[in-house]
């Protein structure tokens, strides 16, 4: 399973190495016009512009990588490597899961370099608050309640992909069904989410806690059926 | 089921596919191909792919989007011939290659026969394999129209077996 990993992330560890030069370089100007008062000029707009498109290459390609197995000639090398169907996925979600901690990370970091250096320079009029351990809880909470939300939005494109190549392979509107089953699955979670399963009054009241631990269990759960269905229809089901 | 088995990892441990279609990834090179074979198969004989790959006058940092149709054709046989595999499933090996690719196609094939291992070669072109068929098998619409041993074939009919190929599939 890290040989799949370390397989995928060969394949992109130029595009990454790429999108964090245009982001530093990007911060880099953005921050330096706003310290000069200068507006952003054509090479910002350019940047940002690079930055968006890279950014949104990333998450279309990391909707693709299941239908890249699925539906296109590599899944002949992909599905005849000998790992089950859960170790495929397993691999394929982890390297995702590792990229958006990677981006959260560099983001982060990057965005607290600016603000200590902007405190640094101007003592009278910025200063960093305190950061207490409550105030970091929160902070990762946040940022784990929207990774588990694209996770979900992720999870749900690759059952789909899955049903449309094991139990609607044969329909002639195959993937067309596969659309309704992800728009059905999304309405589903929508309503599971909403009604009956997590509670969205977040606790801002409690010390260092945003999201209950009974919810984020749910959470889990919600992720952990999502794989476990999708894999298991990659295990057994596919046919090429 | 292979060996079995039910077809899972354990069954494509034993077995090595030869697709018709190019089914590595356009972004890898020669050695990183061979990386990849040699992390995921256990029976993946590196050093004979490395010297099957300088016979048929392929290098290692070629890039897949840089090979002919002949060279990745080559490539595809080295990988899948260098693995220790009780079964090889060879689909169309000689598609699309020239004369001499061919010949060291079917030399790498030959030199791959071991007692203990099966080699399926889903083939077209009869002439270049007639002579190391032991069995043939003749699909017509996903049913067996002919199937025997080489030479029971050869003495009943009278004929080769391309011969015979051209024979079955004479209406189709």
């Amino acid at each position: 399973m890290f040989n799949f990993i370390k397989f995928e992330w060969q394949r992109r560890w130029k595009f990454f190495l790429s999108g964090i030069v245009v982001f530093i370089l990007t911060n880099i100007d953005l921050y330096s016009r706003m310290l000069a008062k200068k507006p952003p000029n054509f090479i910002s707009v350019l940047l940002i512009s690079i930055l968006f498109a890279l950014c949104a290459s990333l998450v279309l390609d990391q909707m693709g990588r299941v239908y890249r197995t699925l539906f296109t000639d590599e899944g002949y090398l992909e599905l005849t490597l000998p790992l089950s169907g859960y170790k495929l996925l397993g691999a394929k979600f982890l390297a995702v899961v590792l990229e958006c901690i990677a981006v959260v990370l560099i983001v982060g970091m990057v965005l607290y370099v600016d603000l200590l250096f902007t405190a640094n320079t101007y003592p009278e009029i910025f200063h960093l608050p305190p950061l207490s351990w409550d105030d970091v809880l929160i902070l990762v909470q946040i940022i784990m309640f929207i990774l588990c939300g694209y996770f979900t939005l992720l999870l749900m494109v690759y059952l789909s992909f899955v049903l449309a190549k094991s139990i609607f392979a044969s329909f002639k509107y195959g993937k067309l069904i596969a659309v309704l089953c992800f728009l059905l699955i999304g309405k589903i979670l929508g309503v599971i989410t909403d009604l009956v399963l997590i509670n969205s009054n977040f606790s801002f009241g409690a010390p260092g806690v945003l999201v209950p631990i009974g919810d984020w269990a749910k959470i889990f759960v919600i992720i952990g059926l999502l794989f476990i269905s999708t894999a298991y229809l990659l295990d057994r089901k596919v046919n090429l | 089921m292979v060996a079995e088995r039910k077809i899972g990892p354990a069954t494509k441990q034993l077995v090595s596919y030869l697709p018709t279609i190019n089914h590595l990834p356009k972004w890898m090179t020669v050695d990183k191909c061979l990386q990849l074979y040699k992390n995921f198969y256990q029976d993946f004989d590196a050093q004979l792919a490395e010297e099957r790959v300088d016979l048929v006058g392929l290098k290692g940092n070629q890039k897949i989007t840089s090979l002919s149709t002949g060279m990745l054709g080559r490539l595809k046989i080295v990988l899948a011939m260098s693995r220790k595999a009780k079964l090889y499933l060879l689909d169309e090996p000689f598609n699309g290659l020239d004369p001499n690719s061919r010949e060291k196609v079917l030399k790498m094939i030959l030199e791959s026969i071991r007692e203990d291992c099966t080699i399926l070669i889903s083939t077209h072109i009869i002439h270049e394999v007639e002579s190391i068929l032991d069995e043939v098998l003749f699909l017509n619409n996903g049913q067996i129209a002919l199937k025997g041993n080489v030479d029971d074939l050869r003495f009943q009919k009278k004929m080769s077996i391309e011969e015979i190929y051209k024979e079955v599939y004479e209406n189709v």
